[in-house]
């Protein structure tokens, strides 16, 4: 799989030029530039209030952009029309933070909520598939038929991410996905999402916070920091960045502790 | 990128060749069915691939579902020409859906549904009965301990369900003082006695109207605010917060929300006892020429104040029974959105239906008194 997508030219399936975001007078994003390629995992990091989950929200559209432009699968999504936005919303899937499943709805349902909203597919099969993708998201199929307010934090992430892969998305975009994890339910979360990377072909954006992650999972990390993107690398480079924000960041003890034992310098 | 194909396929010989994009948003149930073909038992049909432009989970999905139809016909299929991403799409899902066991769920049957209601209606009746013991315990505590009181919550209470309702309490009063004007008037009328209708207005609103139509309105208005209120902290475990910090729910939020009602609720019936019988006089002015000054004298000497005293007394139970059934069944939301909606509905439905059955009450009980 891997080898496949070596050989395939890199293709940007997300571009950001010239990305300024204002919340009256108070600036966000001041001409952000992020490239991200077909097949990557890349993560986006930075300390709290520059601006992550509000570049998340503008990529998928839930959030209006001051100025510049945001191309997604070659579309330029600023200014987008009603029917094309639609349209491009399906072949992507976004993961909320607190996993907002719909709480009248169980895990089963709500996988298969979108599947009955855009296909032409039977209520059996649509069954299936749900069965499926919950079998993917590494769920027992005994939760099938469990409300959210029955699950635990890491079943309601694991349903999360069975939902948002329900219409076999190219992108997926995924906000704290470790957050209120336990270090087991954590660490199958990260091996989740390099698996179904592995096996769909996604492209994965993660916003998190967790060092763990960030080490095992991205093939690329962002740092958003004074208003944009202060570098795009490795975590292996990007620990060596000399940008003091950077360096601030990753000099934490707690920082310190993932870094995996081959690395320790 | 290339326009999107739908997918289909073509059947050349015993090759079956698939074509354009398999992917979720193109597919149907109907577009691979065994029945749409005719294949003679045990024979082997070639699935080829290499015109496929793009597969994702859910066309191998359907492809599998098709072989394994066929497999049951007798028919083995040989899948050529797939690239690796397609042979890894289709080895997994035939891993995933081989795990992937369907769980039956539980047959409903009504009479079954019909003994779950019943305990359902059972537990709910003792959960209020406990509920208002708890009520009942707190206000002990309070009338035992009066420093305890909550001042600040009790005003802000009468201020959002008393004083901010004045508005929409007097103009539906007012018009439903100028509607019983006009239809007792039109009849008066006709025996010539148009000024009774001053008699009639004056018991009407002050005995009936006037608490019934404001307890009414603030069921409504305030007891599905309390059920959401309540019901949303219950979400949010913000209950469960205060419980834990050895502080006592009932006391801070449902003790303050019912006294501030049965403040509120009665001042709030005098509002609409005065504007519904200002309503009147102007219409009587207006379609009978009862000048105000006849409407005023005759109500002052043909209305007796123990209208107004039978009106009142009746409205601090109703306030009881708005805000207690208001916050229970806030307190009894689980789980989901639905069931805030759901339990706001069924708080103002079994507030209007207290109300309604209390007043019946109150008549009964005025008519054996002589009142």
């Amino acid at each position: 799989m891997a080898a496949r997508k070596m050989d395939e030219p890199k293709e940007s399936i997300i571009d950001i030029k010239g990305l300024s975001t204002r919340f009256g007078s108070q600036i966000i994003h001041e001409n952000l530039s992020l490239q991200v390629q077909r097949g990557e995992i890349l993560a986006i990091v930075g300390g709290s209030g520059s601006g992550k989950t509000t570049l998340l929200r503008e990529m998928v559209m839930l959030q209006s952009v001051f100025a510049g432009s945001i191309r997604i699968f070659g579309e330029e999504i600023v200014g987008m029309g009603l029917a094309d936005k639609k349209r491009l919303q399906q072949r992507w899937g976004v993961m909320f933070q607190s996993g907002a499943l719909f709480s009248g709805l169980t895990v089963l349902q709500n996988v298969c909520f979108p599947l009955c909203e855009f296909t032409h597919l039977s209520e059996a099969d649509i069954d299936a598939i749900g069965l499926l993708k919950i079998k993917l998201a590494n769920l027992p199929a005994t939760s099938a038929h469990l409300f959210p307010a029955e699950l635990s934090g890491g079943m309601i992430k694991r349903a999360a991410v069975a939902r948002s892969i329900a219409m076999d998305p190219e992108l997926l975009f995924v906000d704290e996905p470790t957050a209120g994890l336990d270090p087991e339910s954590a660490s199958d979360f990260d091996e989740l999402v390099l698996q179904l990377r592995a096996s769909l072909g996604l492209t994965v954006i993660i916003i998190t916070h967790d060092m763990d992650t960030l080490w095992r999972v991205p093939d690329r990390v962002a740092f958003l920091g004074q208003k944009r993107v202060l570098a795009v690398q490795p975590i292996r480079e990007l620990v060596k960045n000399p940008e003091p924000l950077i360096q601030a960041y990753f000099s934490t003890p707690r920082a310190r502790a993932a870094v995996p034992v081959g690395d320790k310098s | 990128m290339s326009e999107n194909q739908l997918p289909s396929y073509e059947l050349k010989e015993k090759t079956l060749f698939f074509t354009g994009e398999w992917s979720t948003l193109f597919l149907a149930s109907t577009l691979l069915q065994p029945a749409q073909f005719s294949f003679a038992s045990s024979q082997t049909l070639v699935l080829n691939f290499s015109k496929m432009q793009r597969l994702d989970t859910n066309g191998a999905y359907l492809i599998l579902q098709f072989i394994q139809v066929l497999k049951q016909q007798k028919i083995t299929c040989d899948l050529v020409q797939l690239n690796d991403e397609q042979q890894h799409l289709m080895q997994l899902v035939t891993h995933v859906s081989a795990e992937a066991a369907q769980i039956p769920e539980e047959p409903q049957y009504w009479l079954s549904s019909i003994g779950k209601t019943a305990i359902e209606v059972k537990k709910q009746t003792l959960l209020f009965v406990s509920f208002l013991g708890e009520v009942t315990v707190n206000t002990w505590v309070w009338i035992k301990n009066p420093s305890r009181i909550r001042w600040t919550a009790i005003f802000h209470g009468i201020d959002s369900t008393g004083y901010q309702a004045m508005g929409i309490v007097a103009l539906l009063s007012f018009l439903i003082g100028v509607v019983l004007c006009y239809q007792m008037g039109v009849q008066l009328q006709t025996y010539g006695a148009s000024i009774y209708v001053v008699d009639l207005l004056g018991i009407s609103i002050l005995r009936e109207f006037g608490p019934l139509i404001t307890a009414i309105i603030v069921a409504g208005r305030t007891g599905s605010a309390f059920a959401a209120q309540i019901g949303t902290m219950k979400l949010n475990q913000e209950i469960d917060a205060l419980n834990t910090m050895g502080l006592s729910s009932t006391e801070l939020l449902i003790l303050p929300k019912i006294a501030a009602l049965t403040v509120a609720l009665p001042l709030l019936s005098v509002l609409s006892m005065i504007a519904g019988v200002f309503g009147g006089m102007v219409m009587a002015k207006l379609l009978f020429s009862i000048a105000y000054a006849d409407f005023i004298s005759r109500f002052g000497s043909v209305i007796a104040v123990k209208m107004i005293i039978l009106g009142i007394i009746k409205t601090p139970i109703f306030a009881i029974l708005i805000a207690t059934v208001g916050c229970f069944q806030g307190l009894q939301v689980s789980q989901s959105a639905e069931s805030v909606g759901q339990r706001t509905t069924v708080s103002v439905v079994q507030a209007i239906f207290m109300i309604i059955v209390a007043d019946a009450f109150f008549s009964i009980l005025y008519s054996k008194l002589g009142l």
